[in-house]
């Protein structure tokens, strides 16, 4: 096996040789072809023309020979490595004896031409030689004879140039006649032929695989294959012996099953009664058991199914529009008046929310409540779904499934409770004007009187008019707290949105300090912000009004030569304002009630006796009306920063 | 002799303050309704007006608007004496361009009379 395997690895090598060197000989062919035909032509005014065109067409022939064999090596599937070596060794030998032939037909033509002869056809058949040589493997009587063969066709050639016995003379110069070296030329190829093949041996050997190499691969694939061949056959009973066992399963199990079926029948046929057989009783109880959960768990399902449709009616009848829609953004549930309201139908339940955004009515509210498909929480958003009605949308985060944040959405109708809004502040303000008008009127004539415009008073006069001074400045006081209760549920409703420049606003509250500012010696800086400025939907007098607080604080209660610094920036989707100042700051431990109503800080008090502590309160409920955040920052006696920022 | 417009719809609170300021040496002026108040205001030009808000007619917020309107009335000082005092309504009269608001409730005759000084003072 293993001679064969290298026989057959050999034989490829020498092919794909062969194959080789006929495509270096296909370059010459043409060169070949040319020489041969110059030769004719010049051996065409001699006699035996047709002879040298005969023997030129030989030449020819026999050198192509090797190229195909080369062509037709791919069917030497057949053939043993030493027929194809013997079929080679042919080849060659006769290509020998043809560049023999060669040179001594045209070997005068070279005489002509003063060229030495010998010497060509030596370097030729060294040449011949390094070509060959690969062919020959380790065969060494072969390669002996055949190196032996073109020394003497050398020898001959040698010979027959210096007794000029040449076939033909193509009226070259007479014979140069015998000298004596021819022998020392016969030596030095002899020579030298020898020292060529055996520097070719040499490298032929370094660079091929030797038999004995090729025999170790061997060895070790045939070790690998015997491993694989181990493993596999491993696997394959490993394969059988569970299948036996399989089988033996399902044989067990089979037999039970046909041992119960056997006694099933028995027992039906013996008409035995149920008691007496444990086994059938047993069964006969987990058979009422079942009965019994099957029965509860029917009632259970009724029950809830009543308190669906309770739960159904309540939300049918709410007075508010609701609807469900899940993590997908899909609506779950649309109830009566959400119907009614902004003209939903039945098959619009499953439909995802976002489709509705062509609703007019609905849109707006969309605007607010929708993240691309997705809720997000909101509270009390303001929109319009008509004019001149409002409503607040807010959404309310569901106990929901692992899926996802499924919603509550809820639309209120806040119509009634916006023009409440407004006639009570109308109200209010018309009240307190004629509330006041009288007391101030009686306070500035007591004043007058007091001050001793109409003439000076008596001591008894002046305790008199000082006492009803103070009744009615009493008065003054009660009216001033009605109007700041009223006001406090100011700014939760937002009347007008517009299209707001924020920075525009700012700096008209800026300027509205100004004078109040400077004479305080007080510096206001503004910081515009980026070039760009996105407008904001707003409430532009409930927003100025904020504004307008924040800026007031921050005047008031800085000291005398302080520094407010006012900015406006953008930062991810909002406008964002602060206000900062260098005053006397708010105390720690008063800094979680700063946004209360009525709260005033004590240093605060200090300062400013007048103040409501509504400011804040009402700059919040505005801040937030607009889907704003509004915090602060603030450290006692060195300042206070207020920070809101509301979305674009 | 400056010439100062009080516009008011109350009767004594108007005689009380006309006499207070005439005493100090203004030239008094008074209207008790929006509508005149305006028609004098283009006609005699006051150096300065006091404003009532709550008034028949045209009200002060709107008679502050027109005169914003017309080039020959917008830079005429006008300080609102009121008693509404609505936060929204200061700040709208501060936009429209009062140059300050008095609640009558808070402040004296003679602190106004001050004011007023102080306003005629700085315009000059």
């Amino acid at each position: 096996m293993e001679s064969e395997l290298s026989a057959q690895a050999e034989k490829r090598i020498l092919l794909k040789g062969v194959q080789r060197q006929a495509k270096l000989r296909q370059l010459f062919i043409p060169v070949l072809l040319v020489v041969l035909v110059v030769l004719v032509v010049i051996g065409w005014k001699t006699e035996a023309r047709f002879l040298i065109a005969l023997c030129a067409g030989f030449i020819f022939f026999s050198f192509s020979l090797f190229l195909i064999v080369a062509r037709f090596a791919h069917r030497t599937e057949s053939l043993t490595l030493d027929q194809i070596q013997h079929i080679l060794s042919g080849v060659f030998v006769l290509e020998v004896l043809t560049i023999w032939l060669f040179f001594y037909l045209f070997g005068p033509i070279a005489a002509a031409y003063q060229a030495p002869l010998p010497y060509l056809a030596t370097i030729f058949y060294i040449f011949y030689i390094i070509l060959v040589a690969p062919f020959f493997r380790g065969d060494n009587i072969y390669q002996n004879f055949f190196y032996g063969l073109i020394w003497i066709a050398l020898a001959i050639l040698i010979f027959l140039n210096s007794s000029c016995r040449f076939l033909f003379d193509y009226g070259s110069s007479p014979c140069p006649g015998e000298s004596s070296t021819e022998g020392l030329l016969l030596l030095f190829s002899g020579l030298v032929i020898f020292m060529v093949q055996f520097v070719v041996n040499h490298f032929q050997e370094q660079a091929n695989w030797t038999s004995d190499q090729l025999r170790r691969i061997n060895q070790a694939l045939k070790e690998k294959l015997k491993e694989e061949g181990y493993q596999f056959a491993r696997l394959r009973q490993e394969q059988n012996s569970m299948r036996t066992r399989n089988i033996q399963k399902l044989r067990e199990k089979d037999r039970q099953i046909r041992d119960l079926n056997q006694r099933l029948k028995e027992r039906l046929e013996s008409g035995q009664e149920p008691e007496e057989d444990q086994e059938a009783s047993q069964m006969k109880e987990t058979t009422e058991a079942l009965l019994n959960i099957l029965e509860d768990t029917e009632e259970a399902r009724q029950r809830a199914e009543a308190e669906r449709e309770k739960t159904m009616t309540i939300i049918n009848n709410f007075v508010d529009a609701l609807l469900v829609v899940d993590y997908r953004g899909l609506i779950q549930m649309i109830n009566t008046r959400a119907r009614e309201v902004f003209g939903l139908q039945g098959s619009d339940q499953g439909r995802p929310l976002l489709e509705l955004g062509n609703n007019s009515k609905l849109s707006p509210a969309l605007d607010h409540i929708l993240d691309g498909h997705q809720l997000k929480v909101v509270k009390r958003a303001g929109f319009e779904p008509k004019e001149g009605i409002f409503y607040e949308v807010s959404t309310v985060p569901m106990p929901s499934s692992e899926e996802g944040q499924d919603y509550l959405v809820v639309f209120h109708d806040v119509s009634r409770e916006k023009l409440v809004q407004r006639m009570k502040t109308e109200f209010v303000s018309i009240a307190a004007h004629q509330l006041r008008t009288p007391l101030s009127a009686i306070k500035w004539s007591l004043k007058m009187l007091l001050d001793g415009d109409e003439g000076e008073l008596n001591n008894g006069q002046k305790t008199l008019m000082k006492k009803t001074y103070w009744s009615n400045q009493r008065m003054i006081n009660l009216v001033n707290d009605l109007l700041n209760v009223s006001r406090i549920e100011e700014g939760r409703f937002l009347y007008e949105l517009e299209e707001t420049d924020l920075r525009e606003m700012v700096k008209r509250s800026i300027t509205t300090v100004e004078t109040t500012a400077s004479r305080k010696k007080i510096k206001i800086s503004f910081k515009p912000g980026p070039k760009k400025l996105p407008l904001i939907k707003a409430d532009q007098e409930k927003l100025s009004l904020a504004i307008q607080n924040l800026i007031d604080n921050a005047v008031k209660y800085s000291k005398e030569g302080g520094q407010v610094i006012v900015s406006i920036a953008e930062e991810n989707g909002h406008v964002l304002v602060s206000v900062e100042d260098q005053g006397i700051g708010i105390p720690r431990a008063q800094q979680p009630r700063v946004f209360q109503r009525f709260f005033r800080a004590g240093n605060a008090i200090n300062q400013e006796t007048e103040g409501t502590g509504l400011g804040l309160f009402i700059t919040r409920n505005i801040i937030e009306a607009h889907q704003g955040q509004i915090w602060f920052k603030s450290k006692e006696n060195q300042g206070t920063t207020f920070y809101f920022k509301i979305p674009y | 002799m400056k010439k100062i417009l009080i516009i008011e719809d109350d009767q004594e609170i108007l005689s009380l303050l006309s006499r207070k300021i005439s005493d100090a040496g203004y030239q008094v002026q008074t209207a008790q309704d929006g509508e005149e108040g305006l028609k004098i205001l283009r006609s005699d030009k006051p150096d300065l007006v006091l404003l009532d808000i709550i008034l028949p007619n045209v009200d002060g917020l709107e008679l502050l608007k027109r005169k914003q309107a017309l080039d020959e009335t917008k830079d005429i000082p006008v300080v609102v004496i009121s008693n509404s005092g609505a936060p929204a309504e200061i700040s709208q009269a501060r936009r429209l361009g009062a140059v300050d608001w008095i609640t009558k409730t808070e402040f004296s005759l003679q602190e106004t009379l001050d004011k007023i000084n102080k306003i005629i003072q700085e315009s000059r």
